[in-house]
């Protein structure tokens, strides 16, 4: 079986649960275990607040999720734009004290291949990591 | 799950009990609400994380600018409660190194007095 998720979301810090929730029922509903759904709904949630704090040129942007009996596939895209706010966070490791810069190291803690390509072309980026589903 | 919060005087300390998802939606409204208690007087504050049913980095970085607010005034933050993710996501980012991370509220109170 497969599914596939595509959310076109506003750039609003409320479009960050939304996000989560939908694809949170969705993997209920497949019957995903509670411990990997809430390690894919805090990656997911990295990604959209990292989207909603920087990308700042662009009103919209995408969550797309392909299920499968075995992974969650997930890529967050930002509209992008002229002026597409660099994605700051790719450089940086957490200082202890400091306020940010720690969305990377969870959702690198809690998910797997988690990458980030900058689209050259239309200046946005694309934020990916996959989770196993296999039981 | 919609944010809320509550707090209470314990001593000389504040219970603060925190309910909903802590994210870049609810994370103004959580550094509203913990310098208002700050503003209150407050030099001691204990987060009880029980109610917690989300938190990212967008929450953990409202605590460690409350954290620096409050060292600033020999203050302190302390937490308690919180179930395994929560809980989970203060080790991965090593911030249960300086941060008191107590199992419960009960269990912090009988701490007593470290500072």
């Amino acid at each position: 079986m497969k599914v596939v998720i595509e959310m076109t979301l506003p750039r609003d810090a409320g479009s960050a649960p939304l996000a989560r929730h939908t694809l949170d029922a969705s993997l209920r509903g497949l019957g995903v275990d509670s411990d990997v759904r809430a390690d894919i709904a805090l990656a997911l949630g990295e990604a959209c607040a990292n989207v909603i704090q920087h990308a700042r040129s662009s009103d919209e942007y995408e969550v797309r999720a392909l299920l499968d009996d075995l992974r969650c596939v997930i890529d967050v895209i930002d509209g992008g734009g002229p002026d597409a706010g660099q994605v700051d966070w790719e450089a940086t490791h957490a200082s202890l004290y400091a306020e940010s810069g720690r969305g990377l190291q969870l959702m690198r803690a809690f998910t797997e291949d988690v990458n980030i390509l900058e689209r050259i072309h239309r200046d946005g980026s694309v934020v990916h990591f996959e989770k196993s589903l296999a039981r | 799950m919609e944010f809320s919060a509550g707090h209470r005087r314990y001593g000389d300390r504040v219970i603060v009990s925190l309910d909903g998802d802590l994210d870049v939606n609810t994370s103004e409204r959580l550094r509203a609400t913990l310098l208002d208690v700050i503003e209150e007087g407050a030099g001691r504050l204990l987060v009880d994380l029980d109610g917690v049913t989300f938190l990212d980095s967008t929450g953990l970085g409202v605590f460690v600018g409350v954290a620096h607010r409050l060292r600033a005034a020999n203050g302190e933050l302390a937490f308690a409660g919180g179930n395994d993710r929560v809980r989970g996501v203060f080790h991965v980012t090593q911030l249960s190194r300086i941060f008191p991370m107590h199992e419960s509220v009960n269990a912090a109170l009988a701490v007593g007095e470290p500072h």
